[in-house]
């Protein structure tokens, strides 16, 4: 499903349908979902059409730039390390590439969307809410409807910390794509209620192809992303959770 | 020495150039405060307003660099500030409210409580923040009508801001009849709030029976939102709420009220 098109384009997964049509000498973009109809008229016949996984922080609405999953607890003991797989949901970014430029045409997303509150509603923040099992094995997913994430926690305490919930920034994501879509995250414990966040630029199997980012890293004032680490000599945003980690 | 070397009257050189060093500390002094007026001020205000603003502020520093150095040149300024004095006294009486206006909207500038775009209530004035002016605020209320509060007013009210914070609570309360199961209308109402992509998972929405009441049993849910799309999804989720209930044989009773007539006692009639 992800990767690069020609107009003969034609998915039918889940209740999505996704094709090019030609009529009356035009080619036109059709998207349908769940009784909605996205319609767009493509001028250029030579166009190439790529279906990636983008950042999953866009739809129904671009309310946040972060996403909060909630998993089974894990109770890290002291001086730990322990790597996991959860679920994220997935949004597709359908673009147009012609002559070296690429432009977005389409978003759609069929896993059901919800936002949550993560700390409190004075300084707290909006984040895009999934609810993930915690698995030990890479699991079996739709690859329309949800990817894979392998998150490694580390707990550098000498105390135990339980950990549910991981809230990921989504502009710093780094998405690859094969036949599922993935990410591979980390969380560092600070303390018993905080930890940081950040993504690494790897694919999660052999063969993965980098998915196109619908945004570029910048180091804007978000609550919570104040600081980059070096890592291998490649800078990564770090995202602070502050207000705790189940 | 040829610093004591007398130019006019008592005035010598010495005071000349104390003059001078006085007058050239006060232009860094404001031009210091200036510039870092500026860089705080300056996603704050409008550029001519800002401006304006730095202008007041150096050529008044300049003017205390003056009053301070002139009498060591023996230029007795105490005619011109007697003058001076009076005609701020007329001055001050007659715009008192501009300047109380002006310095209320320098501390809102500072303070901050309401930002352009905000929903609020400020003195019972509800609507949009389109503008923040030195003088006054420009709101637009519901019904689109411009609204111009002085920032004195802005300042000494109490004022609501709708969107201040991330999130906010909302309350519906629905009545259901007597004879409707009250826990599978709780359940709809629970499902329809979870199904609705913006009615936050957390802090999780509360649902409950709150009172018997005269005409039916009142439920009340309590729903978090994002404070920018509170009022959608309050307005959306009610509507859908209905339906579901509708859907779920839920009957939302008009007020009402049931009489109940006791048995008469019959009587004889008297013969005749």
């Amino acid at each position: 499903m992800f990767g690069t098109h020609d107009y003969s384009l034609s998915i039918d997964r889940q209740g999505m349908r996704i094709r090019v049509e030609r009529s009356s000498g035009v080619f036109r973009y059709i998207r349908e979902t769940e009784g909605k109809r996205v319609e767009k008229v493509l001028s250029s016949p030579y166009a190439r059409i790529l279906l990636h996984p983008v950042e999953p922080v866009n739809l129904p609405k671009k309310l946040t730039r972060l996403l909060e999953i909630e998993f089974d607890p894990v109770v890290m003991g002291p001086n730990s390390e322990k790597t996991f797989y959860l679920k994220f949901p997935i949004e597709i970014g359908i673009f147009l590439e012609e002559d070296g430029m690429r432009d977005v045409i389409d978003l759609v997303s069929i896993a059901p969307p919800k936002f949550s509150l993560y700390g409190n509603p004075r300084s707290g923040v909006i984040t895009r809410y999934f609810r993930s099992n915690t698995y030990f094995d890479i699991p079996e997913v739709e690859p329309c409807l949800e990817g894979v994430l392998k998150l490694t926690v580390k707990n550098p305490l000498r105390e135990n910390v339980e950990v549910s919930r991981v809230v990921l920034e989504g502009h710093s994501m780094m998405l690859y794509f094969g036949r599922f879509a993935s990410m591979i995250a980390y969380l560092q414990i600070v303390n018993s209620q905080t930890g940081e966040t950040y993504f690494m630029d790897e694919p999660l199997e052999l063969g993965m192809e980098r998915a196109i980012k619908l945004y570029k890293v910048r180091r804007m004032p978000v609550a919570g992303l104040e600081r980059a680490i070096m890592i291998g000599g490649i800078e990564h945003s770090v995202f602070t959770m502050e207000w705790g980690l189940t | 020495m040829i610093l004591d070397t007398i130019l006019y009257n008592d005035v010598t050189l010495r005071d000349l150039l104390l003059v001078l060093v006085i007058l050239l500390v006060f232009a860094f002094i404001a031009k210091v405060i200036t510039l870092n007026l500026k860089k705080s001020l300056i996603d704050k205000m409008r550029k001519s307003e800002l401006e304006l603003l730095l202008k007041i502020v150096n050529y008044g520093i300049l003017l205390l660099a003056v009053i301070v150095s002139f009498p060591m040149l023996s230029i007795d300024l105490s005619g011109l500030l007697v003058a001076g004095g009076f005609g701020a006294l007329v001055i001050g009486f007659a715009s008192q409210s501009v300047v109380t206006n002006l310095v209320s909207g320098l501390f809102l500038i500072i303070e901050r409580p309401v930002k352009i775009g905000d929903q609020v209530n400020i003195g019972g004035v509800e609507g949009y923040v389109e503008d923040i002016r030195v003088l006054s605020t420009i709101m637009r209320g519901y019904d689109g009508v411009y609204v111009r509060v002085p920032n004195e007013k802005v300042f000494t009210s109490t004022i609501l801001n709708y969107v201040a914070d991330v999130a906010r609570i909302f309350e519906y309360k629905i009545g259901i009849a007597y004879g409707s199961d009250a826990e599978k209308a709780l359940n709809i109402v629970r499902g329809v709030i979870e199904a609705h992509p913006i009615a936050l998972k957390y802090p999780a929405p509360v649902v409950f029976v709150d009172e018997l009441g005269d005409s039916s049993v009142n439920i009340v849910a309590r729903i978090w939102a994002p404070s920018i799309e509170w009022f959608s999804v309050r307005s959306e989720l009610l509507l859908q709420i209905k339906q579901a209930l509708d859907k779920g044989g839920i009957e939302i009773p008009f007020p009402q009220r049931v009489i109940w007539f006791g048995e008469r006692e019959t009587r004889n009639a008297p013969e005749g």
